[in-house]
């Protein structure tokens, strides 16, 4: 079969994975949801293509919003790509089945390579950039400009695929390093808001030439995404082995100094160092934490950059920055361990005991996470830091009980090994309902917190943190009630673990 | 004395009844072997004495006690019946130190414990540095048995315990089983479609068709080849 059609063929096999998978195989309900989400999603990016101008316009009132768009286009630009960073991965696991059939590794390279281009992230920021370059460019400027920003806004997302992609292929080790020398490059943009007004006038330059149509700007970018994916397909070679599905390297995360810490603790200890394991070896699990670094240091600086922004109009972001991570997985709380639930339930493990010993691990681990974050608040925005504080109490307080108390009802099984993305393990009507109650029980305080008789920082702090510390300190009974829920359901759950 | 009993145990899902079992009794100290076709409700029975599953009507005693209501029989049981069992991100020995220290063992008890499985592990399974998810069938296979074993349980629960072994390991986990019943006297169930070890190793031999006993046959009195001509008559 020639080349390019394998290429073809392995493309149509993608596809059809796609629509065959789980994801598309759920309740008309859950598939309604889920298509919601996805276009409330669309609709905010949109919604906030079309704010743009208004809302550059009122911080650079010296500016065109579209010269003022492009002094923080490499702003935007560098957050996109620490999103790819972070989520977007490399398609490789597609090709296992076709490693033992008479295809070429170059031909399999190079469907990697092509495949990874059709992505969510190479697509979703147009819903907010199509909007903002039409009422700023088309209308405003020329068509020509509206084509060109186009054009340069592709190239760069490119090159940020192509760098990202390029990361993927390289082998493990050589990979690292780079992530970290990335890293590195990006506090030194961090660090560039010392130099900010020379970076964002390199800025408008480099978009002042895209609209104008300079082609060394366009060569410069093609060349280096060429460059990029040359070195990818190279990478890919260097890497085979990795990429093939060979076993994984022996000695694997030994048994790291905090398990053995955790697990030195008299009653609890035992099952903090399984948690600490579940989480630090499992793709899926560790998820999460990979996302602390970009939470402590983003939402911060998002509220130092936005003076104006008040406590209450703040509180998802807040509830974010103070409890994301243990929102993100206490929603599968017993799922984690669906795999091996019936060993729990075959040994000597007081159910009460166990569920507690996970709250106090989520509370401790949510403290980890806030603590920074209140740290930062408190000097960038002092204002913040006691509603921050606040929340951080209701999210630990409050939403973890909530969590474990449905928690109880979900009884999905997932594979914490198996990476998220496209993953619709754990994916349940139940889940969208708490995450739902979740989001409204936010609106419901704010609603609160305005008839209140206090500043809304105060306001704020006060309903939260009273809440939050009467769920803390009445912990034991409402682990009990869930312990109790559990046993009762043992039977039902166990038996959908095992599904 | 009888180590189980099991009392009008019934478990039916929807329609059919997966498992019926009037009375029976396994006697304290005794290896007895449960086999079957496929379907015919060894592993249901397994979990509806390990309280995994909840029977439709009926109880299960371990040492008088109903399991349902009292997990006292937790101290002193130890069981392997699949994957299920077993926490796939921790490493071997990770995962035999969690389970030691659920039986109030220490790491010192645990490592002595382990080195009587050392012949039977092969040098495959411990400080190979590998999580249990990377390992062969056989060596994820032989990691359940030992960290059901290692316990010393008063009653131990295997379901289909040669599965995936060589040849050699199938021998050497008869031996233990032999010994370890012989030394402690320990209560062994046992389920397995190799008719050949468990004749080897086993007191008693129960065979169900349909969640039904059909046959209990007591070794060396009664003639096991009933059980083959049984079998024999199915593939016919």
């Amino acid at each position: 079969m020639p080349k390019r059609e394998i290429v073809l063929n392995l493309l149509k096999h993608s596809w059809i994975s796609f629509r065959r998978a789980h994801y598309f195989q759920r309740s008309l309900g859950v598939k309604t949801l889920m298509g919601f989400t996805a276009l409330i999603f669309l609709s905010y990016l949109y919604a906030a293509g079309l704010m743009l101008p208004a809302l550059l316009q009122n911080y650079f009132p010296e500016l065109l919003p579209h010269e003022a768009f492009f002094s923080l286009w490499l702003y935007l630009f560098f957050a996109e790509l620490t999103v790819r960073l972070v989520f977007q991965k490399l398609p490789r696991q597609m090709v296992q089945a076709y490693l033992t059939l008479p295809v070429k590794r170059r031909t399999l390279a190079g469907y990697i390579l092509t495949r990874s281009w059709f992505s969510i992230y190479n697509v979703y920021l147009y819903a907010l950039l199509l909007p903002f370059y039409y009422r700023t460019l088309y209308l405003h400027v020329s068509p020509a400009a509206f084509w060109m920003a186009l054009l340069g806004t592709f190239l760069l997302s490119s090159l940020n695929h192509a760098i990202t992609i390029g990361m993927r292929t390289w082998p493990a080790r050589l990979s690292r390093t780079i992530t970290l020398a990335l890293f590195l490059f990006g506090f030194v943009i961090l660090g560039g808001i010392l130099y900010m007004a020379e970076f964002m006038e390199f800025s408008r330059q480099m978009g002042q030439a895209v609209i104008s149509g300079q082609p060394m700007v366009f060569i410069i970018l093609l060349s280096l995404i060429i460059v990029l994916q040359l070195l990818a397909f190279r990478g890919l070679f260097a890497s085979f082995y990795e990429w093939s599905g060979a076993p994984s390297r022996p000695g694997a995360a030994g048994r790291s100094s905090i398990a053995r810490f955790l697990a030195a603790v008299p009653i609890y200890g035992l099952y903090w160092e399984l948690e600490w394991q579940l989480i630090t070896r499992n793709k899926r699990a560790v998820g999460g934490l990979k996302q602390w670094p970009w939470i402590i240091i983003a939402l911060p600086l998002f509220f130092y950059f936005d003076p104006f922004g008040d406590a209450e109009r703040y509180m998802y972001l807040m509830v974010m920055a103070a409890g994301g991570y243990g929102f993100a997985h206490l929603q599968y709380v017993f799922s984690w361990e669906s795999r091996f639930f019936d060993l729990i339930a075959a040994r000597k493990i007081d159910m009460e005991v166990f569920i507690r010993s996970k709250y106090y691990f989520y509370l401790t681990m949510g403290a980890a996470q806030a603590l920074p974050v209140l740290l930062l608040v408190g000097v960038l925005r002092p204002d913040l830091f006691w509603p921050l504080f606040g929340i951080f109490l209701y999210a630990v307080g409050p939403v973890f009980a909530y969590l474990f108390l449905t928690g109880v009802n979900s009884s999905t099984r997932i594979n914490p090994n198996k990476k998220a993305g496209f993953n619709p393990e754990g994916t349940s009507g139940t889940l969208f309902l708490v995450i739902f109650v979740s989001m409204f029980s936010v609106l419901i305080l704010q609603g609160i917190v305005y008839i209140l008789p206090f500043s809304s920082e105060t306001g704020l702090a006060l309903l939260t943190g009273l809440i939050g510390l009467v769920f803390i300190l009445t912990h034991r009974w409402w682990i009990a009630a869930v312990s109790k829920k559990f046993v009762f359901r043992k039977y039902h759950n166990l038996k959908k673990y095992r599904e | 004395m009888a180590m189980i009993h099991i009392h009008n145990l019934k478990k039916a899902y929807g329609e059919q009844f997966a498992l019926t079992i009037e009375n029976l009794q396994i006697a304290e100290g005794s290896i007895t072997g449960i086999v079957g076709n496929n379907g015919a409700g060894k592993t249901t029975l397994f979990r509806l004495i390990l309280d995994l599953i909840e029977p439709t009507s009926g109880e299960v005693f371990i040492g008088n006690e109903p399991v349902r209501s009292n997990d006292a029989w937790k101290n002193f049981t130890g069981s392997y019946l699949d994957e299920g069992f077993l926490i796939d991100f921790l490493k071997p020995e990770e995962f035999f130190y969690f389970t030691g220290r659920l039986f109030g063992m220490d790491e010192k008890a645990i490592d002595q414990r382990l080195s009587m499985y050392d012949r039977f592990m092969a040098g495959e399974v411990l400080v190979q540095d590998k999580y249990i998810r990377d390992m062969s069938s056989g060596n994820r296979q032989k990691t359940g048995i030992v960290s059901a074993m290692m316990v010393e349980p008063r009653l131990l629960i295997l379901d289909e315990p040669f599965n995936y072994l060589d040849p050699s390991s199938q021998i050497w986990i008869k031996r233990l089983i032999k010994e370890d019943n012989e030394a402690r006297k320990t209560t062994m169930l046992i389920s397995s479609h190799n008719l050949t070890h468990l004749v080897e190793i086993c007191h008693r031999i129960i065979l169900l068709e349909r969640g039904k006993v059909i046959k209990d046959l007591s070794l060396p009195a009664d003639d096991p080849a009933e059980v083959e001509r049984y079998f024999s008559m199915q593939a016919e």
